[in-house]
């Protein structure tokens, strides 16, 4: 009878390929609602935002449409399927394969992580598609303009779906492990949330009057706070007990 | 293989596992004997790193089982709740064992079910319970995990599969001998599969020898009253049942003299344990 | 708008049977007819359809928004145009931006101005036509620039009339809408200012209009407010 030894590098590697397989419908969920806003922004709403701007004599309505709205809702449903990812149904179809606290966090971490570079390029997808229709079905003109998304756009999208599963997964443990700790944190959250998206506003208390945000810089930001909601889960997760 | 040394565990103040303390060196097939609520489970999802001890010393293949890859991919543990991601049918659920368990045994697993009638095909949480027990304790058969907990793992199996999957376990110990714990409240059943008894009471051990050791250990007299009063026994009786003049008393035999004017009967090992970790009085105080 | 509603509606409704019909003939959940694979294969397929939409948005084209050099031609015309008309320059007016411009014969020496809404704050009036018995207006109007688009074609001319020596100017006062769509490709949460393109004037234009009369001809200007 021989015994086996398996590197934890090649653990982690498997057992996110087994969540890949065995939590694919996170993905689904993620596509589908980032499908269902954009339309909805599309056909009801007519675009993300809109702007009136004339003078005495004419009146100029612009529908704009950009991706924060299927950005912002993306990022929700990331946010909940990761909450889900850290509840005890999850973690018990989790024990029967060949794993510990720490390696089934990681790879859960792994997984997120690849959640998030596709529902960055799913959000991008349904935005363009979205953006077709309307350029098919609207009788309305367009105004010209640049129609890429630079590469800063995608960089930012995918660090905030990050934070977002972090976030979800954080706050997941935190309400397995006691009440007072999760609502301690979703109050947290509300007030140093807007002080992190907004820290590089320079000069000005109006936001439409702020200079652009270094977007490299918000990244770095959100990558480390990412990074540190991550660590805490793992350091969290790998002391806890399956009852 | 596996060494307990003054094992407890305690949920929040409550003391489940007290001073626990054995060790098993070989392969064998072990029966983990007790009452409900004794600490059983508990005991199994310490050995397999499902929790952390709150006292004591405990090793499996060598190490520490709280986050210990290398006793993850040596032991398994199959119990009631064991749950699969449900999306996967059983094909999925073999390949995924494929995936991760060095030794798994395919064709093994795929006869087992052919054998029990269960569809490759179907989802584990659609399978009928005595179905879904079935296919779990196949499952942990199929791994070949050095040391192998089985939890109650016949618990919903009608009769005529759970002879035949005793002797499924007996025959793959034999192919591949491994330590196997089997948790069991049908020692009866178990008899002629385990080598050892392991009996848990109260979260300590109460028991822990080889089951011919533990068939010898007591004897059954039945007769007279007087006449068993008057052999002065009293601190050698694990069970007494008086109704008038009638007598029945369970004893160790070596605090016994001399045997005269009673019937002598052997107890069988699920008798001794139960016999061992009697409540006082009886079911028939309660109807008094 | 109607359109898409339908559209979409109408495909998830075919989405909707073709599920059911699946269902109904397998027998089976949804959830035990989908393979994880299908899920990836999906992903695949919708990222590639996502990169054919960027791919045909990209052609799409649209209308211009004007250059810097112009908005600042637009500004300057108007600021031009303005100096002149407050110096009573009106020599300096840019024939560019005349518009349109009316001739006709009085009877009288009295002329009657009436304009009924404020597209023009008040009409310019110069004697400085020749001796007779004509008044000519001219209406002015530099680019129309609203939110970086040139809209100046829209900007409609005055209705004019002259009867009685009577001047009669109106302006259609019922506001032109008009509507655009644009694609933003900066997150508005994040780059407000550049999102909302509110850094530069978003209305430019302004109109005139100027009456050359006769040193004899007396003007009674009703008009205004």
């Amino acid at each position: 009878m021989s015994s086996n030894d398996i590197r934890m590098g090649d653990n982690i590697w498997q057992q996110t390929k087994w969540k890949l397989k065995a939590y694919n419908s996170g993905f689904t969920t993620v596509v589908v609602v980032q499908i269902l806003f954009s339309l909805f922004f599309l056909s009801v709403l007519d675009g993300m935002t809109h702007l009136s701007t004339g003078n005495m004599y004419m009146n100029l309505q612009v529908s704009i449409f950009s991706i924060d709205g299927v950005l912002m809702f993306s990022l929700i449903a990331c946010l909940i399927v990761s909450l889900i990812m850290a509840s005890q149904g999850a973690w018990h179809e989790n024990m029967s394969v060949v794993t510990t606290r720490i390696t089934a966090t990681l790879s859960t971490v792994v997984y997120f992580i690849i959640l998030s570079a596709v529902a960055t390029l799913t959000a991008v997808s349904s935005f363009y598609i979205a953006v077709w229709l309307a350029q098919q079905f609207h009788d309305t003109e367009w105004i010209a303009s640049d129609y890429l998304l630079p590469l800063r756009t995608y960089v930012i999208c995918f660090v905030l779906h990050l934070v977002a599963t972090a976030c979800g997964f954080l706050a997941g443990i935190a309400l397995e492990k006691s009440k007072l700790l999760f609502t301690g944190g979703v109050l947290a959250g509300f007030f140093i949330v807007p002080y992190v998206l907004f820290w590089n506003l320079k000069g000005s208390e109006e936001i439409s009057e702020a200079e652009p945000m270094n977007y490299y810089a918000v990244s770095s930001v959100l990558f480390m706070i990412a990074i540190v909601l991550y660590t805490l889960a793992i350091w969290i997760r790998s002391r806890q007990e399956v009852r | 293989m596996i060494h307990v040394k003054q094992l407890e565990k305690k949920f929040r103040k409550k003391n489940v596992l007290t001073n626990l303390s054995f060790a098993v060196e070989e392969p064998k097939i072990i029966a983990l004997i007790g009452r409900n609520g004794v600490g059983k489970s508990t005991l199994l999802k310490l050995l397999a790193g499902h929790l952390k001890p709150t006292k004591g010393q405990l090793e499996v293949v060598g190490e520490k089982p709280f986050n210990s890859l290398k006793v993850a991919s040596n032991t398994i543990l199959i119990q009631e709740e064991i749950a699969f991601p449900q999306y996967f049918t059983l094909v999925d659920i073999l390949q995924q064992g494929k995936q991760f368990y060095p030794n798994w045994q395919q064709e093994l697993a795929e006869k087992l079910l052919a054998y029990a009638d269960i569809p490759l095909k179907s989802h584990h949480s659609k399978l009928s319970t005595g179905q879904r027990a079935v296919f779990n304790l196949v499952y942990g058969l199929a791994t070949r995990c050095a040391v192998t907990l089985l939890d109650e793992p016949m618990n919903g199996m009608d009769e005529a599969i759970r002879s035949d999957f005793y002797r499924a376990i007996l025959k793959e110990y034999i192919a591949y001998p491994r330590c196997i714990i089997i948790s069991s409240h049908y020692l009866a059943e178990i008899n002629h599969l385990v080598e050892d008894i392991l009996l848990i009471d109260k979260g300590a051990i109460t028991l822990y020898a080889p089951i011919h050791e533990v068939q010898e250990m007591a004897v059954k007299l039945r007769g007279n009253k007087a006449v068993i009063d008057s052999m002065e026994i009293d601190e050698a009786i694990l069970y007494r049942y008086t109704e008038d003049q009638f007598c029945e008393v369970v004893v160790f035999p070596e605090r016994l003299e001399q045997v005269t004017g009673v019937e002598v009967l052997p107890v069988s090992a699920s008798e001794v344990c139960k016999y061992m970790t009697d409540r006082k009085g009886g079911i028939d105080d309660v109807f008094k | 708008m109607g359109d898409v509603v339908f559209t979409v509606l109408f495909l998830l409704g075919i989405l909707v049977v073709i599920v059911a019909i699946i269902m109904a003939v397998t027998r089976r959940r949804l959830v035990t007819l989908w393979r994880p694979k299908y899920t990836y294969i999906g992903l695949g397929f919708y990222i590639v359809l996502g990169v054919m939409a960027m791919i045909f948005v990209q052609q799409q084209g649209g209308t211009e928004q004007v250059s810097d050099a112009e908005l600042q031609q637009g500004l300057q015309a108007e600021m031009q145009m303005r100096d002149a008309l407050f110096n009573a320059s009106f020599s300096e007016l840019n024939p560019q931006y005349l518009k349109k411009q009316w001739t006709f014969p009085v009877s009288g020496d009295t002329v009657t101005v009436n304009y009924t809404n404020q597209i023009v704050d008040r009409v310019y009036i110069n004697h400085d036509a020749e001796e007779g018995n004509a008044i000519t207006l001219s209406y002015y109007a530099t680019p129309t620039i609203l939110y970086r688009l040139n809209v100046s074609k829209f900007v409609e001319l005055p209705t004019v009339s002259f009867t009685d020596d009577t001047l009669q100017v109106y302006f259609d006062m019922n506001h032109h809408r008009f509507q655009y769509n644009k694609m933003q490709p900066v997150l508005g949460f994040l780059e407000a200012s550049a999102f909302y393109n509110t850094q530069i004037d978003d209305s430019v234009g302004t109109y005139a209009l100027y009456l050359n009369v006769p040193q004899n001809v007396h003007i009674i200007n009703e008009g205004g407010y």
